[in-house]
């Protein structure tokens, strides 16, 4: 928190008290868990706002751009990486894995920032950041358009390290036995890749996109930043700039639940894509 | 040796398989032919190239994998010059096959219903109802009663001999001419093994189909097949029909694998088996492959690689001793192996 220097000692002191900030750190911790339970994750120190309020309102974009980014990436990734194994060693292999090493070594803002720079300011095709036109419309268009290169940065990046997994388990998989059976049948290759070949490579995935989504979240935290769009990432940078402790706890708290609710999903998701695991 | 009467014949066939360096060989002049309905079985050790053969047949080397020579004439159509989709045409239709490996062949994340289905909607037009019904069928004819629950289950659920059922019913479906069947049996017990063979047999009075029987289980060979081709090292060292093999084996090779063969009555007489190793495919001898094992080994056997002849009839041998051994070959059988270029 920032004071003003000029702030009498004795209100100080009142506000403290006020605040609970002279219990001992145990006993606040208890008060905030015991608030939880009853759903109440306090007031911002900055803004008086619910803290609940503040985070769901951001909660929503932050969403939105990490489940676009991680469709995105997922879009090129998975048929990119087809491709790849099935040409295997072909200059069209050569060129993705080249590409996909780019794109998993060049730096978020500083792709970002030269996106900003080329597409938004020299080129003016989209705008500089934001989640919508100021007093605009602020229609599906305009928040599509607002979307477009976050969402591109982002999800280039999932691309590239995606692209490498999908490729490497569509190689194993091209090797099995029951893909020889299947060529022998006199299936089509296409349906032999999508139907039989694409299942089985698709079931590591699962472990290894579910683990990309706390990542995003993380990586979704610079990227808020230079696009100036309004979700958690930004707001966990503005609170920890004014030592906004609630809003920081709920943030982690937040940041918990996406966790573990992402490795529940991943168990689920396991569970329906391999007929072999059943949790009883 | 009529053509007409041959459903396949393979004319020295060499197939190569590129290791990043170079084109090695894995099989090479390999020639035989099959009747329609006819069984063969083709035996030899572990890597002699017996898959590499089944494999060229369909077509399915991989990437790395190619024929470099000779001809593979499939009802007078040479595969080997074949559009991919003229071949994706007979795959399964035309020519089914089996694999050693029933745990391993099916798709662990599609019901054995939906792989039945498939492959009969790929060849016939049938609904995909009827195409159920149908494939109820033929899970009922490899003595799957229960076929209904069985069309909504998945492979791990079942044993090895039931997954081997539904490879056979599968391979069986579009009522295959050729059957392959790369060891069919050999990664099942020997209870099971025998009720896959009595299946087999008795679904081949039944369809009709040419069968490749591929072994190294000689025991099913005399079980099963017409004549027989024994491979060793990439090529073939000698073919008759299966009566002629175990009465007179003619390549110190096939003795060797006769002698291995343990015998119920043999007293108390020691198994033999042959000494030394395969020769890789990287590294053949010089001249006769089979003679650093050979114990009759000779200085022309060193030097010159015998070819494939007949000592009568249609026995053949790769064998130099045996070949200057035999009397005199009947002149109309030389004269044919001249005109064939063998
Ligand atoms: N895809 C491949 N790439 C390179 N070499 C191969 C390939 N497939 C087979 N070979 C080689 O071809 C040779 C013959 O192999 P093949 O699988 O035909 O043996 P096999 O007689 O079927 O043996 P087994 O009884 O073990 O099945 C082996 O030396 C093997 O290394
Ligand atoms: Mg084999």
């Amino acid at each position: 928190m920032f004071i003003d220097p000029n702030t009498p000692v004795e209100m100080l002191e009142m506000r403290k008290e006020l605040l609970g900030l002279n219990d001992p750190v145990i006993l606040q911790y208890f008060k905030w868990l015991l608030n939880l339970l009853q759903g109440q994750l306090g007031y911002s120190f900055s803004s008086y706002a619910p803290v609940t309020t503040i985070i769901g309102e951001r909660l929503g974009p932050t969403l939105l751009l990490a489940s676009a980014s991680l469709i995105f990436g997922l879009l090129i990734a998975i048929p990119v990486g087809i491709l790849s194994a099935v040409k295997q060693n072909t200059k069209f292999d050569y060129i993705m894995t080249g590409l996909s090493f780019i794109g998993t070594s060049i730096p978020q803002f500083f792709l970002g920032l030269g996106l900003i720079y080329i597409c938004a300011v020299q080129f003016k095709l989209f705008p500089t950041g934001g989640m919508m036109t100021l007093g605009g419309p602020g229609d599906f268009w305009d928040r599509l358009r607002h979307m477009v290169l976050p969402v591109f940065v982002l999800g280039i990046v999932i691309a590239g390290k995606k692209v490498r997994y999908v490729r490497a388990g569509m190689l194993d998989v091209l090797k099995m036995d029951y893909l020889r059976t299947a060529n022998s049948k006199g299936l089509h290759p296409f349906h032999v890749i999508n139907k039989h070949a694409l299942r089985n490579a698709l079931i590591p995935i699962i472990t290894v996109v579910a683990m990309e989504i706390p990542l995003l979240l993380g990586g979704s935290i610079l990227i808020e930043q230079i696009f100036q769009w309004p979700g958690i990432g930004q707001l966990t940078i503005q609170s920890i700039l004014s030592r906004d402790y609630p809003i920081l706890m709920g943030l982690n708290l937040v940041a918990a639940l996406i966790v573990l609710s992402t490795n529940l999903l991943t168990d689920l998701l396991y569970a329906a894509a391999d007929p072999r695991i059943q949790y009883t | 040796m009529n053509p007409i009467t041959h459903l396949l014949e393979i004319d020295r066939l060499q197939t190569v398989f590129w290791n990043g360096r170079e084109e090695v060989a894995a099989i090479e002049d390999v020639s035989f032919s099959l009747r329609a309905g006819e069984t063969i079985g083709i035996v030899g050790e572990s890597g002699c190239g017996k898959s590499v053969t089944s494999l060229s047949i369909m077509r399915l080397l991989g990437q790395n994998g190619r024929i470099r020579r000779g001809e593979i004439r499939f009802n007078s159509r040479n595969l080997v010059a074949e559009s991919e989709k003229e071949l994706r045409s007979l795959r399964g239709k035309e020519i089914a096959m089996i694999f050693q490996e029933p745990m391993t062949s099916l798709n662990p994340v599609l019901t054995i219903g939906h792989q039945l289905v498939e492959m009969i909607r790929c060849h016939t037009s049938l609904s995909r109802r009827e195409a159920k019904a149908y494939a109820m069928e033929m899970l009922k004819k490899v003595g799957l009663p229960q076929a209904k629950d069985l069309m909504s289950v998945y492979p791990h659920t079942l044993s090895g001999g039931m997954r081997q059922r539904i490879m056979i019913a599968m391979a069986l479906s579009c009522k295959p001419r050729l059957l392959i069947a790369d060891e069919p049996t050999t990664a099942l017990d020997v209870t099971i093994q025998a009720q896959i063979l009595e299946l087999m047999k008795s679904l081949r009075k039944e369809s009709g189909a040419a069968i490749m029987l591929i072994t190294h289980d000689l025991g099913v060979v005399a079980e099963m097949a017409d004549r027989v081709v024994v491979m060793y090292a990439g090529q073939i060292v000698e073919e008759a029909d299966v009566f002629t093999l175990f009465r007179e084996p003619k390549h110190p090779y096939t003795q060797g694998l006769m002698a291995s063969i343990p015998r119920v009555q043999g007293e108390n007489e020691r198994l033999r088996a042959i000494p030394g190793t395969v020769p890789s495919i990287r590294k053949m001898p010089k001249g006769c492959r089979f003679h650093t094992r050979c114990e009759w080994a000779a200085e022309r056997c060193r030097q010159e690689q015998p070819q494939l002849e007949s000592v009568g009839g249609e026995h053949q041998v790769r064998c130099w001793i045996v070949q200057e051994q035999a009397s005199p070959l009947p002149v109309s059988a030389n004269f044919q192996h001249q005109e064939a270029g063998v």
